[in-house]
């Protein structure tokens, strides 16, 4: 009898991303942006308030690697501290529209009926803004400040998470194992955490993957229009609306903030393309 | 179709009702009272009493939206509370700014994102198509209020190329309009052309793998023929419905790039009326904002049923 060769056990999913170069790129970008976030008065220079009017709008020197903006503050400390912000907004503006969103999705899911209807309703009713546009609003109402931006962003990701969790509810809730945790007597709560929620984790870790550059990219854009992280608290966003005025004789004070943002968001958009296929089951 | 479209609209009620409700409320989650906010600290009690009484904040809140929104239906969003200027009147004022960036902007995406994602896609896994994806998703990551500044760095005031920022509208002077618009549409469209050509080249990949592809293959077609035939046609469709639902994404950039390039359009209403705590411009401009999109996610719907006749809208 011929030897039948051993069935191919797919890559996991680590190994996959392994063999994505850009988005081995993109991990070492945010691995070293969340580095710099973390350590950043250890790793500046200078302190991001700090002024040198000796230094005023200086190009890129031994001195000060990035120039001066037009206070004299060194510009590579501003960015390195405006990592913060950024990395702080996409991280907690996500977990809010994460968690509340997953809640209500998986309210609506288990739930179903007019529970569910409602719920969709009001989601539909907030997807119906563009989210600048929303976010816009909630800050200028509740006022421009750091917090305000988190929860005007987070509010705007609600409704994605609602749908996504509430589809893949849906879609388990039907299943045999769950069908009989219910007729087994178990409560829901215990159903829904034990037995659907593990299961819907890999949509929510793509969707994430995608949200983050998009509130990184939200905040940047509330914070050039002034409505978001109020100076001297550095914003990468701010900065570039701050350096518009004189960006003709010192190009390097709106470039080097503008290149944070891109590399920032293109290291998680990477990221998130690869999450995507290597969480795919079609593809194992 | 005509079921179809009715059906839809029956069902776009709650959620127009809801954002309305919504877009209401806005102005009372202010903290502290909006009328001061609105007026300033100097403001006298009489003249807080007279806007609040002009604004119907002295009424209960279900009779204020239910006023609100009937005034609404009618299309009378209320006045601004800094030029007395009636809001519906300045958001039509405006309107045809921020249409006609929007227009162009799509344009840019479409004759940039639709080529490169057909070449992506008949190129896979060639240079071609690693440049494509990466130039799409930097399209994509690039914030486009940092495009429109490189862009008036680069081509105003480096090398002079075209005008900084301004608006001259079609009508008065075709060429410095289109001039003016130039730098705008770049700026606005280039995400959108990332996100055109992605999902083009995922769509294309698909058709190609269709066996309706491979039978027309067999029958001895030419490559062009088939791609051009029957790929692409096919292909589009998922583009349609990407580039429809992309309204909410180019009226929130619409905002950044008309404030860069000083174009008076919405966008830049809603800023200018933030700052000044206009919150009647604001609810105003916003709920219109909100029914564009709305209105332009059925539209999408209805275009994508005439163009795939395997939609059955009656079913």
């Amino acid at each position: 009898m011929a030897a039948q060769a051993l069935p191919r056990k797919s890559p996991g999913f680590v190994r996959r991303l392994a063999r994505n170069p850009p988005a081995v790129a993109g991990v070492v970008v945010i691995c070293l942006a969340v580095f710099v976030a973390i350590f950043a008065p250890f790793v500046s220079p200078y302190t991001p308030t700090a002024q040198h009017t000796d230094a005023i709008l200086q190009a890129p020197s031994g001195r000060f690697l990035l120039g001066t903006d037009d206070l004299g503050r060194d510009t590579l400390t501003r960015i390195i501290f405006g990592a913060r912000v950024s990395l702080m907004v996409g991280v907690i503006a996500v977990a809010i529209g994460l968690v509340l969103g997953s809640v209500l999705g998986l309210i609506a899911g288990y739930l179903y009926g007019l529970v569910d209807s409602v719920i969709m309703r009001v989601m539909d009713g907030l997807l119906a803004f563009p989210a600048l546009v929303l976010a816009l609003a909630i800050t200028a109402m509740l006022g421009p400040s750091l917090v305000n931006v988190m929860i005007a962003i987070g509010v705007t990701g609600i409704p994605s998470y609602a749908r996504l969790v509430r589809g893949q509810v849906l879609a388990l809730r039907g299943l045999d194992y769950v069908v009989a945790a219910r007729s087994l007597g178990q409560r829901p709560t215990k159903i829904v955490v034990a037995h659907i929620l593990p299961n819907t984790i890999a949509p929510i870790i793509v969707q994430t993957s995608i949200s983050i550059p998009g509130a990184i990219l939200a905040e940047a854009g509330l914070s050039f229009l002034g409505l978001g992280v109020q100076p001297p608290t550095p914003s990468w966003g701010a900065m570039i609306n701050t350096a518009q005025g004189y960006m003709l004789r010192d190009p390097w004070v709106v470039i080097a903030p503008g290149v944070a943002i891109f590399v920032t968001v293109l290291a998680f958009n990477f990221l998130g393309d690869a999450l995507r296929d290597a969480l795919d089951p079609r593809l194992r | 179709m005509l079921r179809f479209i009715a059906r839809r609209l029956v069902a776009l009620v709650p959620v127009i009702v809801i954002l309305s409700v919504a877009v209401f409320l806005m102005i009372h989650l202010t903290p502290g009272d909006p009328v001061r906010l609105m007026l300033g600290d100097s403001a006298t009690q009489q003249s807080i009493a007279a806007l609040r009484q002009a604004l119907g904040l002295d009424q209960p809140l279900p009779v204020q939206y239910l006023h609100w929104a009937f005034q609404a239906v009618r299309g009378n969003l209320g006045r601004s509370i800094v030029t007395n200027e009636p809001v519906t009147q300045a958001i039509l004022t405006r309107l045809p700014v921020t249409l006609e960036l929007s227009v162009l902007a799509m344009l840019v995406a479409l004759v940039i994102g639709l080529p490169t994602g057909v070449v992506a896609a008949l190129r896979r896994n060639s240079w071609l198509d690693y440049g494509s994806t990466t130039l799409a998703l930097s399209g994509i990551s690039l914030p486009s209020f940092f495009l429109g500044i490189l862009l008036i760095l680069v081509l105003s005031l480096r090398f002079r190329a075209l005008p900084p920022g301004g608006y001259v509208p079609f009508v008065t002077n075709p060429v410095q309009n289109l001039k003016l618009m130039i730098m705008p549409s770049l700026a606005l469209g280039a995400a959108l052309a990332g996100i055109i050509s992605r999902m083009m080249r995922s769509s294309l990949l698909e058709v190609l793998d269709a066996d309706y592809v491979r039978t027309a293959r067999s029958k001895g077609l030419r490559e062009t023929q088939i791609v051009v035939r029957h790929a692409i046609r096919n292909a589009l469709l998922p583009v349609v419905t990407i580039v429809g639902l992309q309204t909410g994404t180019l009226l929130g950039g619409a905002i950044l790039t008309e404030t860069i390039f000083t174009l008076p359009g919405v966008g830049r209403l809603i800023v200018d009326s933030i700052f000044a705590r206009d919150f009647p411009m604001v609810q105003g401009v916003v709920l219109f904002l909100a029914l564009v999109r709305v209105l332009s996610n059925l539209a999408t719907d209805v275009v994508y049923g005439f163009v795939d006749p395997r939609i059955s809208y009656s079913s």
